[in-house]
C-alpha cells in the first residue's frame, strides 16, 4: 500500500488536522494492539496517547518509500506498549502451562471450546499471540505484521505456522479426553 | 488453517481483546490537538536542557582539568611537610529539568451524578459517560426533566432508552430486553426508530475473499436477520459500513470504505423495504480525497466531505438532497471527526472549518446561512441529535479544562444545545464526551 500521499505531505508540513485524518481510522485498532501487549485498557490508551505525540513528532521524517503508514503507526505504539510493560513495577501472572493429562479439568470444562482455545493461547509466546492477532482480528498482511515486529514476512508466517500448530494438538487433546 | 480454528481465534479475541472504550479516537486526538503546540514548546524546552546539560558536562570537564593540573603542580613543588590537598571544585551538572506539565486542572469529584436517571421511556435523553468513571453511562433528558446514572452500559439507540452490548439489548435499569448474537467485528446499527437493528456482512477481514458481495440485512430486536440487498464487495481491506439506517424513512445510507486509509469509493442510498438503490455516486481515487460520508438520522440528507490539498488544508462538504441532487457546497468538515453532523431531518448541519477545526458553526444546509457560531477556539467533540421533530442538535465542545479521575486526564467537554433557530442553551459543563 502506498502512503495517502496529499495527507501525508500536509501532515510532514505540520498540518495536525491532516495527521489526524491519517491516524483517526487506526486509533481503535492500535489500542487493541496496546491492549494486548498490555492488558488494560486504561494503561493501553495511555500507551496510545504516548504513542500518537511521538508519530506526531516523526511524521515529519516519514519517508516516501515507507510502504504503509498503517505498519508505520503500529510499530510506533507496540514499541511504546512493550516499552511501558517492561516499565511498569508489577508484571502480569503466567499462569502454568496447561497439561494434557489427569490433572487436566473436568468433562463439563472440555465441552467449552473457548477454554480450550485460552488453554492453548496461554502455552504461546507473546510475540506469537500478538501475530495471531494482528493477522486474524487486526486483519494486517503477513508483510506488514512483520513491520510492526521487526521481523521478516517469513519469519512472520512461519512463526504463525508454528504457533497454530502447536495449538492444534492442544485442541486436540481437551477433545480426546 | 482451517475455518473453524480461525473463527475460534477470532472469538477468542473478541473475549479477551474486545472493542476499545467508547470515545478512545475522540480522546486521543483531543489530547493530541491540546499538546500540538504544547509539543513545541517541549522540544524547544529539551534543547535548552541539553544545552544546560553540555554546559554542566563542559564546566566537569574543565574541573577535572583544572585538577589534575593543580595535581601536577603541587607534585612538581610539593615540600614534605606541607602535603598540598587539593579540592576538586567542579561545576555541578545541571539537574534535570522536569518535564512540562500539560496536565490541566481537576474539574470535578468522583461523585459528579450521583442520583439515578429517572425519567419515564418515553423522555428522550442523551447518554453520555460519567466525567470520572468511564464505564458508567450518565444520561441527560432532553426536555431538562433529569440528569441521573444508568444502569445499563453499551451503544444507545437514538432516544437514549436501549442499550445494545455484544449478546444482549438493555433498558435503562440494565434489565435484558432481548438476546442478540453479535458477529463479525463491527456491532450493528441501530435504525431510527430504536426498535430494529441494521447490519452488513461481511465484514473487511483476513480470508474475506476480493470480491465477496456485502449484504445490508435488518432485524427486529432478538429477531431474524432479513436481507434487504447486496450493495459493493468486501475484501481484506475494504468494506461497506452503515451511514444511516432509518425505518421510519425506508431507507439507508451505505457507504464502501478502504480501511487502509480514509477514503471512501461509493455510496449508495437503498430503499429497505424493496432493495432498491435510489441514488448512488462513485468517487475515484485521487486528490481530493473523499474522507468522509455522513447522513442525517432519516438518510434524507448526505454529505460527502472531501479534503483539498496543498498548500490549503481544508474540507470542502457537498450535501445531497432525497433524491441525490446537490444541495449546496461548504467549506468545513461536517460534524468533525464525530461522524454525526445533521439534525434529525437533515435541515441544519454542524460544520467545524479552520485548518485545526476550531471554527464550529450550524448551518441551514437549504438557504446557506449560518444559525449558530460556536465559541472560538472549541473543537467538536461529538454530537448527538434529537429524536423525530425536537430539531436540536446536542453538541459536545471540548474547551481546555479536563477531568483527573482514577484512569488519568482526560478531556472535559461543554455541552450545548442548538434549535433549528440557532438558539443555542450550554445545558451542561464538562462533561466526558460520550
Amino acid at each position: 500500500m502506498g502512503l495517502e500521499s496529499g495527507l501525508v505531505d500536509r501532515a510532514r508540513a505540520g498540518d495536525l488536522a491532516a495527521f489526524e485524518a491519517l491516524v483517526s481510522p487506526l486509533i481503535e485498532p492500535a489500542s487493541q494492539l496496546a491492549r494486548a501487549i498490555l492488558r488494560d485498557w486504561h494503561e493501553a490508551e495511555d500507551a496510545v496517547q504516548e504513542a500518537t505525540f511521538k508519530a506526531w513528532r516523526a511524521v515529519g521524517k516519514l519517508r516516501d518509500e515507507t510502504p504503509s503508514l498503517r505498519a508505520w503507526y503500529l510499530t510506533i505504539v507496540a514499541n511504546e506498549a512493550r516499552s511501558r510493560r517492561r516499565g511498569r513495577w508489577w508484571s502480569i501472572v503466567r499462569l502454568a502451562d496447561p497439561r494434557c493429562d489427569s490433572d487436566g479439568p473436568g468433562p463439563e470444562e472440555h465441552a467449552s471450546q473457548s477454554v480450550d482455545l485460552e488453554r492453548a493461547m496461554r502455552r504461546l509466546t507473546d510475540r506469537e499471540r500478538l501475530i495471531l492477532l494482528m493477522h486474524f482480528y487486526l486483519d494486517l498482511p503477513l508483510d506488514e505484521i512483520g513491520r510492526v515486529l521487526g521481523l521478516s514476512t517469513q519469519g512472520v508466517k512461519s512463526r504463525m505456522y508454528r504457533a497454530t500448530r502447536s495449538m492444534r494438538p492442544a485442541l486436540r487433546c481437551q477433545e480426546e479426553v | 488453517m482451517d475455518d473453524r480454528l480461525r473463527q475460534e481465534l477470532i472469538a477468542y479475541f473478541d473475549h479477551e481483546v474486545g472493542r476499545p472504550p467508547a470515545g478512545i479516537r475522540d480522546r486521543v486526538l483531543h489530547k493530541l490537538g491540546q499538546s500540538g503546540v504544547v509539543d513545541r514548546d517541549r522540544m524547544t524546552d529539551r534543547r535548552v536542557r541539553l544545552l544546560l546539560q553540555v554546559a554542566g558536562v563542559a564546566g566537569f570537564v574543565i574541573a577535572v582539568a583544572a585538577f589534575a593540573g593543580l595535581l601536577i603542580f603541587t607534585r612538581l613543588h610539593q615540600t614534605p611537610t606541607v602535603p598540598a590537598r587539593p579540592r576538586a571544585s567542579a561545576l555541578p551538572i545541571a539537574p534535570p529539568t522536569a518535564e512540562p506539565t500539560v496536565a490541566p486542572t481537576p474539574a470535578v469529584s468522583p461523585t459528579r451524578v450521583p442520583t439515578a436517571f429517572s425519567a419515564p421511556d418515553s423522555v428522550s435523553a442523551i447518554v453520555f459517560s460519567d466525567p470520572v468513571d468511564r464505564t458508567q453511562k450518565d444520561a441527560i433528558a432532553w426536555d431538562g426533566s433529569g440528569l441521573g446514572r444508568l444502569a445499563a452500559d453499551g451503544a444507545p439507540n437514538p432516544a437514549g432508552t436501549l442499550f445494545l452490548t455484544t449478546t444482549s439489548v438493555k433498558d435503562r435499569q440494565g434489565r435484558t430486553v432481548a438476546s442478540v448474537t453479535v458477529t463479525g467485528k463491527k456491532p450493528p446499527s441501530w435504525s431510527d426508530d430504536g426498535r430494529m437493528l441494521c447490519r452488513t456482512t461481511p465484514d473487511a477481514g483476513v480470508g474475506v475473499v476480493s470480491g465477496t458481495p456485502v449484504s445490508l440485512q435488518v432485524s427486529a430486536l432478538g429477531g431474524a436477520w432479513r436481507t434487504v440487498g447486496q450493495y459493493g464487495t468486501a475484501s481484506e481491506n475494504s468494506g461497506v459500513d452503515i451511514a444511516a439506517c432509518s425505518t421510519l424513512n425506508d431507507r439507508a445510507v451505505l457507504v464502501g470504505r478502504m480501511y487502509q486509509g480514509p477514503s471512501v469509493r461509493q455510496l449508495w442510498v437503498v430503499q429497505l423495504s424493496t432493495g432498491l438503490v435510489l441514488w448512488s455516486r462513485s468517487f475515484p481515487s485521487g486528490d481530493p480525497t473523499v474522507i468522509n460520508v455522513v447522513a442525517s438520522r432519516d438518510g434524507a440528507s448526505v454529505a460527502v466531505g472531501r479534503a483539498t490539498c496543498c498548500p490549503t488544508s481544508a474540507f470542502t462538504t457537498t450535501v445531497y438532497g432525497p433524491s441525490g441532487g446537490q444541495v449546496g457546497t461548504f467549506d468545513g468538515h461536517a460534524g468533525g471527526w464525530a461522524g454525526t453532523a445533521f439534525s434529525w431531518n437533515g435541515s441544519r448541519m454542524i460544520l467545524a472549518a479552520g485548518t485545526d477545526e476550531t471554527q464550529v458553526t450550524v448551518v441551514d444546509v437549504h438557504a446557506g446561512t449560518t444559525v449558530w457560531r460556536a465559541p472560538p477556539g472549541l473543537k467538536v467533540a461529538g454530537v448527538v441529535v434529537e429524536p423525530l421533530d425536537g430539531g436540536r442538535l446536542g453538541i459536545a465542545l471540548n474547551g481546555t479544562g479536563a477531568f483527573a479521575g482514577p484512569d488519568g486526564y482526560v478531556p472535559a467537554a461543554d455541552l450545548y444545545l442548538v434549535d433549528a433557530a440557532g438558539r443555542a442553551r450550554k445545558v451542561d459543563t464538562q462533561i466526558r464526551p460520550w
